[in-house]
Order: C-alpha cells, then sequence, then structure tokens
C-alpha cells in the first residue's frame, strides 16, 4: 500500500466516523441541513478520491450513496429510520473496503455481490427517483443481482448489523493504533525543544562541572525537560470525544435489538486523555454504555408505566477533577435491583445470609464487582456473557484507576471510571526494604503508620504466626516486604529506628506493607521489564529514581495475592468506593476523634497537619498553660476534653503515657501559629455533611454534622482564639 | 592483521578467516563474543538486583531510557559471585528481539583470530557447558571459548530450565550429573 492510498484511507475513515456521528444525529434532527451536508461531504470525497485511485468497487458504492444523499438533500426524501439504518450500511460497506485495501492492497472481488445487494437497496430507498436517472453502473449493479434479491436485501441484514459493526470498531480500533494526528504547531514545539536540548548538551559538554555557568546549563537542562515532557504528553492527549464517537451507533443498533428506546447524550467530548488510557479504558467503558443499555433502561411500556418517558437516555459524562479523569456512564433506568443483587451473592456463594442482611445498600452495591457475579436474568447477545464489572474494574485498576458506582431505585445507575491523566509517569512514594528501593504507586497507598522500635511489640499482635497491625480498633494483616522477597533481614540500623507501615489497598485487599524506610514521594517514570523478569509477577515496571538509581515499582496487588490477603468485602467496600462516591457529592473529610467523656468531635481534615504521640513528660506547663516544643517552636496546646489530668494520674500509678496531639494549622491563613490539641483517641477519617447551623453551637464554635451517619461536633474558627489566648500568656 | 598481497583470492579468504573477538573474563577462563554481537560495553556498574528472580539474573541496570536485565557469566558457570563490580556488555538484539547485558568480571580488548582456529565443543561436555559454548578458539595463551550470545538471552536460558534455581537456593545439578 503506497503512501497516498494510506492516506486516503485514513482520511476515509475519519470521515467515516464523522458520517457516523452525524448519521445518529441526523435521526434526532432530520432537518438540520448542515449534519446532512457533512455526511454528504464525506462520501463524495471518498468517491472522488477513489476514482482517481483507482478503486472501483468503492467508487461504485460510494457513488450509489452520494446519489441517495443528493436526494435526501434536495428534499425529495424523508429522514426515516429505515432510510439511517441503509447509510448506516452504506457505511459499514465503505468500511469493509477500506480495511480490505489497508489490509490487502486492493479492494477485492470475492465479496463483490454484497455491494450489489447495497447498492440495490441504496436504490430501492431512493425510490422516489425516476428510474431515467438511475445511472449505468448504479442500473448494471441492480441488474448483476438480480431483482428478485432486492426486496429481501431490505430485511435480511438487520440483525447481521450490530455483529459487523462491532467486527467494523474493533478494526477501526485496530488501525488507530498506529498512526495519530499530531498538530503541526506541537511537532514543531517539540522539534524546537530537541534543538534546545542538543544545545544544552554540547554546551555542557564543553564546560565542566566546576565551570561557573554549570547550575545555570544543569537549571536549563532541568526546564527543557519539563517543557518537553510536556509538549510530548500534549501529543498523546487524544480528546475523549474519538472513543464516544462510536456509541451514538451502538447504542442505536443495541436498542434495537434489545427492544428498547435510548438516546445518548454526550458532556466533556473535549476532555484529553493519555492515548495509552483511552485504549486501555475503550473496552470498560463499552461494557459499561452495553450494561446501561441492556440491563439499566427497562423497556419502552414499563418506563411508561413507571411514570418515564417511553425514550431512556444514557449519559456519557468526561471532566478533569484532581488530577484524573473521570467518565460517567448515567442511565436513568430502573437502578439496580438490590434484593436480586443480594440474592445473587447469596447463591452464588459470595456472601452469607447473615452478611447480606447486615448489609447498607451502598456495601451491597460492590458486590457486583466480584468476580462470578452476574444479575442478567438470561444471557442476550449483548450482555452476561460473563464478561462482568469485576473485568471492568480489574482493567481499569491496572492502568492506576478506579471504578465507583452509584444507583438510585427507579431513578437510574451512574458508573464512573476515574483514570490518571497519563500512564507513563506516575506518582509514587519509595520506600527502602533489605537494602533495597522499591515504589509503590500513590493510587494504592491509603495511609503510612510509623512504629517506633520500642512500640513494635505493643503495637503488633500475632495470630499464629500472622502479624496483624491495630489502626483505629481495626486489624490489618502485616506484609513485611523483606521477607516476602527473601531480601536479607535489616540492617541493625534500622532495627533500631523501627519499621513504617505503608496502608495499601488494591484489588479490595488492604494490608499494611512493613517497609524498613520512606524516601521521597516521586514521579516516576514507568519502565518495562524483560519477560523473564515479568514472569515473577511482583513488579510491574522498574524506574531511575533522581538519584540515578534504579528502583522496581511494586505491584500492589500481586503482592497481596503472594502474600495470601484476601478481599476483605465489607471493610474495604466501606473505606474504599463508598467514601469516593460520597466524596462528590459533600466533599469535606474530617478527621473523627473523642474529646471530653466519649464525645465524637471533629476537625475539618485540612485543619490537621499531624497527629503525633507526645511522652506526657514532653508537655510543659508555663503559668498554668500547657505546652509543647514542637520543631523548634513553641506550641500552645489545648485541652478542652481535660484528657491531660487524667494521663497526668496514669502516670501517677507509674505507667507510661503519651498524649494524642493534633498538630493543627489553618493552611489557607498565612502566618498563623500551630495549635496543639489534646484528645483521647482519634478514630477515624471520613466524610460527612455539614448540618444547619445552630445558635448555641455557633456561638461556641462548633458545628453539627452528619459523619457517617453519627451526630459530630465540628470545631471551627479555634485558631485564631487560640493565638489572642497565648498572646494572653506571654 | 596480516596485509594479504596482490592475489584476489588469498585476500578473500583472509577476510572471510579472520574474525575479532572481544575477550572477557569469568573466574580463570576467558571468553570471547564474536564483536558484532556486541553493541556496547558499559564497563563496570552498580546492579540493582532483582528480588525472586532466577539466579543467572545479575540485576537490572539503567540503559539509554531502558530498564536492562542482565545475566550473570560466573552464575551461568555455577562459580561464587564475583568479588568485585562486574562489568557489564550490552547484547545487539536484532534477531532476539530482547535488548539484554552480560555481566563479567572484565573485559580485556579486541583480538582478531582465524576461523580456522576454531574447534567444537567436546563431547564429553555437560549439558550446561553444551548450551553456553560455542566452540573454542585455540589461542598461543590457552582456549578462548566462545559464547553464543543469542543463548544467553534471559528468556531462552529460562526456558532451557538447565539453569534453574532449585529449592535449596543452589543450582541445579545439571542431568548428566545426576
Amino acid at each position: 500500500v503506497d503512501d497516498l492510498t494510506k492516506e486516503f484511507i485514513a482520511e476515509s475513515q475519519e470521515g467515516l466516523d464523522r458520517m457516523e456521528r452525524c448519521l445518529t444525529e441526523l435521526e434526532t434532527r432530520p432537518d438540520d441541513a448542515g449534519l446532512l451536508g457533512e455526511i454528504f461531504r464525506a462520501v463524495h470525497t471518498i468517491k472522488g478520491t477513489t476514482g482517481f485511485l483507482g478503486f472501483d468497487r468503492l467508487e461504485k458504492l460510494a457513488h450509489a450513496g452520494e446519489h441517495l444523499l443528493g436526494s435526501l438533500r434536495d428534499g425529495r426524501l424523508a429522514v426515516t429510520s429505515e432510510l439511517i439504518s441503509g447509510l448506516l450500511r452504506l457505511m459499514d460497506g465503505l468500511r469493509a473496503i477500506l480495511v480490505l485495501i489497508e489490509e490487502t492492497g486492493g479492494e477485492g472481488t470475492r465479496s463483490g455481490d454484497e455491494d450489489g445487494e447495497l447498492i440495490a437497496e441504496l436504490a430501492l430507498l431512493n425510490g422516489e427517483m425516476p428510474p431515467a436517472v438511475i445511472e449505468d453502473e448504479l442500473l448494471h449493479a441492480v441488474v448483476d443481482v438480480g431483482v428478485a434479491a432486492v426486496p429481501s436485501a431490505k430485511v435480511s441484514d438487520t440483525a447481521s448489523a450490530p455483529a459487523s459493526a462491532a467486527a467494523n470498531s474493533e478494526r477501526n480500533g485496530a488501525g488507530n493504533d498506529k498512526t495519530l494526528r499530531i498538530d503541526v504547531d506541537v511537532l514543531n514545539r517539540m522539534m524546537n525543544l530537541v534543538g534546545e536540548l542538543v544545545l544544552t548538551r554540547n554546551q555542557m559538554l564543553q564546560s565542566d562541572r566546576s565551570a561557573a555557568n554549570f547550575p545555570e546549563l544543569a537549571r536549563r537542562l532541568d526546564s527543557v525537560t519539563a517543557d518537553l515532557r510536556e509538549t510530548v504528553m500534549q501529543a498523546r492527549m487524544q480528546p475523549v470525544g474519538n472513543l464516544f464517537g462510536k456509541f451514538p451507533r451502538m447504542v442505536r443498533d443495541l436498542a434495537r435489538t434489545c427492544g428498547r428506546d435510548v438516546r445518548v447524550e454526550f458532556t466533556g467530548q473535549e476532555t484529553g486523555l493519555d492515548k495509552s488510557l483511552l485504549e486501555a479504558i475503550k473496552d470498560p467503558l463499552t461494557h459499561a454504555v452495553r450494561n446501561a443499555v441492556d440491563h439499566g433502561i427497562e423497556s419502552p411500556a414499563d418506563r411508561v408505566l413507571a411514570g418515564k418517558p417511553a425514550e431512556g437516555c444514557v449519559r456519557l459524562r468526561a471532566f478533569h477533577q484532581s488530577g484524573s479523569v473521570v467518565i460517567e456512564v448515567a442511565d436513568d433506568g430502573a437502578g439496580i435491583p438490590m434484593e436480586r443483587v443480594l440474592a445473587k451473592a447469596i447463591e452464588r456463594n459470595l456472601v452469607t445470609q447473615e452478611q447480606a442482611a447486615g448489609m447498607s445498600e451502598r456495601e451491597a452495591l460492590q458486590l457486583i464487582f466480584l468476580p462470578g457475579f452476574s444479575t442478567a436474568a438470561a444471557v442476550t447477545t449483548v450482555s452476561g456473557r460473563g464478561v462482568g464489572m469485576d473485568v471492568v474494574r480489574a482493567n481499569v485498576e491496572k492502568v492506576g484507576g478506579s471504578v465507583e458506582v452509584e444507583s438510585r431505585r427507579g431513578e437510574g445507575t451512574t458508573l464512573r471510571l476515574r483514570v490518571p491523566l497519563t500512564l507513563a509517569i506516575v506518582p509514587s512514594l519509595v520506600v527502602r526494604s533489605g537494602g533495597q528501593s522499591f515504589a509503590l504507586p500513590q493510587s494504592a497507598l491509603v495511609e503510612l503508620v510509623d512504629i517506633p522500635q520500642r512500640e513494635f511489640a505493643k503495637m503488633v499482635q500475632r495470630i499464629g504466626s500472622a502479624e496483624l497491625y491495630r489502626l483505629r480498633e481495626r486489624l490489618l494483616p502485616m506484609v513485611w516486604l523483606d521477607r516476602l522477597l527473601g531480601l536479607e533481614a535489616d540492617s541493625p540500623e534500622t532495627a533500631s529506628h523501627g519499621h513504617y507501615l505503608a496502608v495499601l489497598e488494591a484489588d479490595g485487599c488492604r494490608y499494611g506493607l512493613v517497609v524498613d524506610d520512606l524516601m521521597s514521594p516521586e514521579e516516576i517514570v514507568v519502565k518495562p521489564l524483560s519477560p523473564v523478569l515479568r514472569e515473577i509477577g511482583l513488579f510491574s515496571g522498574a524506574t531511575v529514581l533522581g538519584n540515578g538509581m534504579l528502583a522496581l515499582i511494586l505491584d500492589v496487588g500481586a503482592t497481596a495475592a503472594r502474600a495470601g490477603v484476601k478481599p476483605i468485602e465489607e471493610e474495604s467496600v466501606e473505606i474504599g468506593a463508598g467514601e469516593a462516591a460520597t466524596e462528590e457529592s459533600i466533599g469535606e473529610s474530617f478527621l473523627i476523634f473523642e474529646d471530653r467523656a466519649r464525645e465524637r468531635t471533629a476537625l475539618p481534615l485540612n485543619m490537621v497537619e499531624r497527629i503525633e504521640s507526645v511522652p506526657l513528660e514532653r508537655i510543659e506547663y508555663a503559668g498554668g498553660r500547657p505546652l509543647l516544643q514542637y520543631r523548634g517552636e513553641l506550641l500552645p496546646l489545648r485541652d478542652e476534653g481535660n484528657v491531660l489530668p487524667d494521663l497526668e494520674a496514669a502516670r501517677q500509678r507509674g505507667e507510661e503515657v503519651l498524649a494524642t496531639v493534633l498538630i493543627c494549622g489553618d493552611a489557607s491563613r498565612v502566618g498563623e501559629q500551630r495549635v496543639g490539641m489534646v484528645v483521647r483517641q482519634v478514630l477515624d477519617v471520613s466524610t460527612g455533611t455539614v448540618l444547619e447551623k445552630d445558635a448555641v453551637s455557633e456561638a461556641a464554635g462548633m458545628e453539627l454534622a452528619l459523619v457517617k451517619e453519627k451526630l459530630t461536633l465540628v470545631r471551627r474558627e479555634f485558631g485564631s482564639k487560640a493565638t489572642t489566648l497565648w498572646q494572653e500568656v506571654a | 592483521v596480516r596485509i594479504a598481497g596482490g592475489d584476489r583470492v588469498d585476500e578473500m579468504q583472509e577476510e572471510n578467516d579472520a574474525v575479532s573477538l572481544c575477550s572477557l573474563y569469568a573466574g580463570s577462563e576467558t571468553f570471547g563474543i564474536d564483536t558484532r554481537k556486541i553493541r556496547e560495553v558499559l564497563g563496570e556498574r552498580d546492579l540493582q538486583r532483582v528480588p525472586m528472580s532466577p539466579e543467572f539474573i545479575a540485576g537490572v541496570v539503567p540503559y539509554r531510557g531502558e530498564v536492562l536485565t542482565t545475566v550473570n557469566l560466573r552464575a551461568l558457570l555455577g562459580i561464587a559471585a564475583y568479588s568485585g563490580k562486574g562489568c557489564v556488555l550490552v547484547m545487539e538484539d536484532d534477531q532476539a528481539a530482547e535488548r539484554f547485558g552480560l555481566v563479567v568480571d572484565a573485559v580485556g580488548g579486541v583480538v582478531t583470530v582465524s576461523q580456522r582456529t576454531l574447534e567444537e565443543n567436546p563431547c564429553t561436555l555437560e549439558a550446561r557447558g553444551k548450551w553456553l559454548f560455542d566452540g573454542a578458539y585455540k589461542m598461543e595463551s590457552g582456549l578462548m571459548v566462545r559464547l553464543d550470545p543469542q543463548k544467553l538471552c534471559p528468556s531462552r536460558l529460562s526456558e532451557t530450565g538447565l539453569f534453574r534455581k532449585s529449592t535449596n537456593g543452589g543450582m541445579d545439578a545439571s542431568p548428566d550429573r545426576r
């Protein structure tokens, strides 16, 4: 295939993609001349160019299509469902020939008769046209097939259309992998930056390390690299709309097979996503859309009965949110029937009867992500073929994303895929274990716990040989990275300062990974490993760290599996996806702690900088007010729950007492002094809803909030008061 | 290289005959690899070990924006690990499609030898040796064992199963010895 043909194929495919979008839109807005013009142009361009390149078969088909579209444009035909179907088949036909040309270099004649049928069908659709206008080759085609074939052609391929469409889109996808359209400006910028890079390198080679301008050169290299990285990323970014483009057609075909009436709506098509990620979420997203049409939206009759418009709606929405891209698939269908989910889960032995009875709606929803789960009553052609939501989740998690689901009975279901902006660069935390560095992806990291050596025995509990860490009254299985990997035991130096516990979550497993030391968080560039090392199964890649050393990237899910950590449904469900789902609507996280006499109190999480355990002896008093020397500053302590006297009493009894101090500071206010709050016990971090302020609590600088469905006091605005208090003392 | 005279046939003969080899050392033995099959000699490098990897994997090393897997020649030969830093050679990868490095004690230099001095592997060689070695050149100073980089490629080494780590942590005894 020569360059000219290649270019023609790429261009035609783009034209057909546009045509596909326009066609489904045309059905809803039949009078839009602009849409019609677009479709006409796509077919016309193909016809014009094929004649020039000598693809007769393609030209004939395109010509027939153009003719029909011409009649449509002149208003001699009205837009009907059959007409759209016919045009879609014309498009499939054109695509098939294009693929054939791409693969073989020729348009082939083996399946030539199909065209005849199609052309005849198009001619039939163009029925109003007087026979005299039929051009030679068209007549020829009709004659070829025989008039008898004409009526049957119309009925025959409605059923095969979805299948061929699916096959087509797959093939198209494969073809698009190899080529990418890049803005010339972006390419020029890249070239300029590479030029700059070369110049800087030359200068660096000529000057030596001690030269005066060396730091400046290093800085320039740094900025050029950053710019270059950004530009390349930009070039790799593709609008999500490219992916959405194929859905109208798919939904249309699907809706017809399932007997549904469905319309698709898009927002945020221009949202950019890395090309490789776009590929990675293509299948999960397709699956989600299929699910929405097949399981989500009810039949028109049911919808009318439920008081909803007969036509269902699937909304695809893409938008940026805190460094990741969120793609939502929302339907306005019946929602997920909770009792059927539970019944199914019990039937499949995924949960026990008792567990099911105690589950909240949100917990039960998460069951659909378990392997081997499908509620479809019958296996239809589109869904229920064993490709379940677990695969969707696994695929999205593979690229460092997450999946959330929300469902309201009678109002619909929303599936949310959250993916990072790019695959190649992953924010991670570098840890050390057994004298080696490993990178943990930040996306799997829940929290970090420091276990000082002297408290190790106290904090770590054992059942048999299994070690567990009690984290806020939850037992967390501990996995020693060095033992798991068969590395040498830690050096004496690490033994003295204790260990760190990285609380990780992946594939529904939550566990604490014990490492010797934490290094800096770094944005790492993922490099693939050779097959032999991939076989080990524990590392998803390697990366070069800032210090030039290599670090292996730990596959958090595989590590859990290797260590034998089993997914814990209830807990991980509650903490993981559940919280993330509510986060959006409420958007505030609280740190909940016990203050005075068992009362739940909360602080907005963004006000708490650190939680410290301080030996009671370190708390000093000045003028009767408690103070803590903390990182070179004097921290006034507030003890509103009268925790300190209790602790003091315990110390009198000879116990070694630690006070829990929340180091608080409002990051938004510059120069404000931090305050330490002495609390009895930290309970949890959770999201909550702030309730209406009432006069009493407001006067005390407090608000009420619902956190985890319990009433909780929230403190605010205490910083400034504390400062004034402190000034009085001084 | 001896410069051949005017005789054309002689010259051809000479060109076909001479091979440049890169000499390398592991333990007490000298090895040679055809220079055309070596992409680059990296010299001494710090290797990052990979836990749970087969014994013969020396580790990984950054190389031109890639992560290069290296094979430890000493481990393949079944001799104790080298005390110093190993020397890394990067193998040409046009056929195997998998680029890898070879870690040896030291790299000597390029020597040109006549193809005629090459002897085949002795038939008494045990299985692992038969896999690793590709004949030997008779040099004045002794024998230089020829290595075939294609056979040293990590995925092929692991395919053969000859160098699999046994449960006791050591290398499997070769089938011949068992």
